[in-house]
Parts: C-alpha cells; sequence; structure tokens
C-alpha cells in the first residue's frame, strides 16, 4: 500500500510539472495556431491524469498548472490567470461529466476543448464588460475541434504506453 | 467514436456557422458621436480608440500612415498604421497574440486586444460604447 500511495504521487507530481511546462511553452514559444486558437497541449496532461489517475487528481493538476504558470510568468490573479482559470475550471468540470458518462476519449477532448473555448470567453466579457467580445466564440468553436482530435490522440498514444494505477487499486 | 458523439460534433460545428453567418448580417454598431470621448475633426479614415484600463490613451486617424507608441500595464506597444489598417508592429509582452492578429481594418469582426496590457484597440465609436458603459456601471 505504501508504495501504491508513493507511485501516485510520483505521478501527479509527474503530470503536474508535465502540465505547467507544456502550459508555459505553449503560451510563450507556440501561440496561436490559427487566429486565435491554440493548440491545448496542457489538455493531453489532464486527459491522461484523469484516465490514469482519477477525478481528484486531474484537478489538482489543473490548478497546479493554472496557479504556478501564471506565477512563473508574473500574471498570478491579472486579468490572463482569470481567463486561464475559467478555461480551464469549464473544461475540467466537462471532462468530468464525461468521464461518468463514459465517452469516447476524443469525444471527451474535443468537448473539452471547447468548453475551454466557451469558458475564456465568457471570463473575457466579464472583463471588458462587452457582450460583443463574444464574437470571437464562433471561430474559437470551430478552431477548437481540430485542436481537439489532436489533443485527443496525442492522449491516445500516450495511454497506450501507461498503466492506469487507478485500476490497479481497484 | 459512437455515431451519437459524430452528431454533437456536427452539431456544434452547425451552430458556430450559423454565428458566423448572424454576425455577417448585424450592421456594424453606429452609436452616435460622444465629443467627449472622441476627436471633434473629421479623420481622413476612421478615428481608431487605444484603450487602456477602460480609458482612452490615443486616438489616430486610420488614413494617415503612422507610427504610435502606448504603455500598457506591463509593456510599451508599437501601432503602424498604413494604407487604412492598423497593427501591432511591437509589443514586450510574453503572449503576442496582439502582435499575431496581424493587420486590421474598419471591417474588422474583432478588435485587436492585448490581455497582459490590457489594451483595446477598436474604432472610436465603438470604444466610445465600451467606456460609456462602464462608467454608466459606476
Amino acid at each position: 500500500m505504501g508504495i501504491e500511495r508513493t507511485r501516485r504521487f510520483v505521478y501527479l507530481a509527474l503530470f503536474s510539472a508535465m502540465a505547467i511546462v507544456l502550459s508555459m511553452i505553449e503560451s510563450i514559444y507556440i501561440g496561436p495556431v490559427f487566429f486565435m486558437v491554440r493548440i491545448g497541449l496542457a489538455n493531453i496532461v489532464a486527459l491522461v491524469t484523469v484516465k490514469i489517475l482519477g477525478v481528484k487528481e486531474m484537478i489538482i493538476v489543473n490548478i497546479m498548472r493554472v496557479v504556478i504558470s501564471t506565477l512563473m510568468r508574473g500574471m498570478i490573479f491579472s486579468s490572463t490567470f482569470w481567463i486561464s482559470l475559467g478555461g480551464v475550471a469549464l473544461s475540467s468540470i466537462v471532462l468530468i461529466l464525461m468521464e461518468k458518462a463514459g465517452s469516447s476519449l476524443m469525444f471527451t477532448s474535443v468537448i473539452m476543448s471547447v468548453a475551454h473555448s466557451v469558458g475564456q470567453v465568457i471570463v473575457v466579457c466579464f472583463f471588458y464588460m462587452q457582450a460583443g467580445v463574444a464574437a470571437i466564440l464562433p471561430y474559437l468553436l470551430l478552431g477548437s475541434i481540430p485542436m481537439g482530435f489532436l489533443t485527443g490522440i496525442t492522449a491516445r498514444l500516450v495511454l497506450a504506453r501507461i498503466k492506469p494505477l487507478k485500476k490497479q487499486r481497484e | 467514436m459512437k455515431k451519437k458523439e459524430w452528431i454533437i460534433l456536427a452539431v456544434i460545428a452547425l451552430a458556430a456557422l450559423i454565428m458566423l453567418g448572424v454576425m455577417k448580417m448585424i450592421p456594424k454598431n453606429s452609436a452616435e458621436r460622444d465629443p467627449s470621448l472622441m476627436p471633434e475633426e473629421d479623420a481622413k479614415g476612421i478615428w481608431v480608440a487605444v484603450v487602456n484600463r477602460n480609458k482612452a490613451i490615443l486616438y489616430f486617424d486610420s488614413g494617415i500612415d503612422a507610427e504610435y507608441q502606448v504603455t500598457g500595464n506591463v509593456s510599451d506597444m508599437t501601432i503602424e498604421v498604413a494604407d487604412g489598417r492598423w497593427r501591432v508592429k511591437e509589443v514586450e509582452c510574453y503572449d503576442f497574440t496582439c502582435k499575431n492578429m496581424g493587420w486590421v481594418d474598419e471591417e474588422a469582426i474583432l478588435p485587436i486586444i492585448c490581455l497582459p496590457n490590457d489594451i483595446v484597440i477598436v474604432d472610436a465609436e465603438t470604444a466610445a460604447n465600451m467606456i460609456s458603459e462602464v462608467n454608466d456601471g459606476n
């Protein structure tokens, strides 16, 4: 039991670190692929975490990723932080619902990507007090679908190579 | 993926396309000029405002080719105006989304937004509405 617990902590730490690094690489070096649409590399880690460790751990990884990556860029509690948190909160809720509904990994990834965009747009609308900012939403929705497939395919490739710890415990 | 899941994705994509179509059909905002928020003289092109923290910090004429320097929350920003279009030429923030948006003109659906600097570059009439809406809320 002790080794199992330690292994889970190690995985949690590794996934958190990977999510933070991917999030920072994407925001600093990669940027938007098309218009304002980003790949969402850190979503791959969220998908892998929920399958390998479980829902609670996925929430921890996502919170760590938002807090630490914005803290390291000196943007903690700025508009960027809240927008990022809005996207991550909604996509995490959707991921939990999809996981409970037993949806396929690819569909979960795409819907999660869409939810991330919607969450960010909602927070941006609040920040600028302009419902018109929601005009960006259709572009983000259309861009989120291929990006969701991309992250889903990557997550599937990763999951094929790692043993799920949550099943070992059952 | 199941058939039902493909249908849901198709519905989302279709909804996004319908939203784009509706946006194209909606006429652009034509609010009356508020002289306290916009330059009074006529522009060669249109008046464009640079809004930072809900205040217009610069107005420029899109018909006059020039470069402008403004300072946002985290860095300076250079705005270039040429041939009736404008873009963020240089910015020192970490994000570069505003710079990557490239050239924008008065027909553009989206304004240039720089989140780290809290700067929105938008036509002056829309900016007047943004500022007055915020003021009404206070």
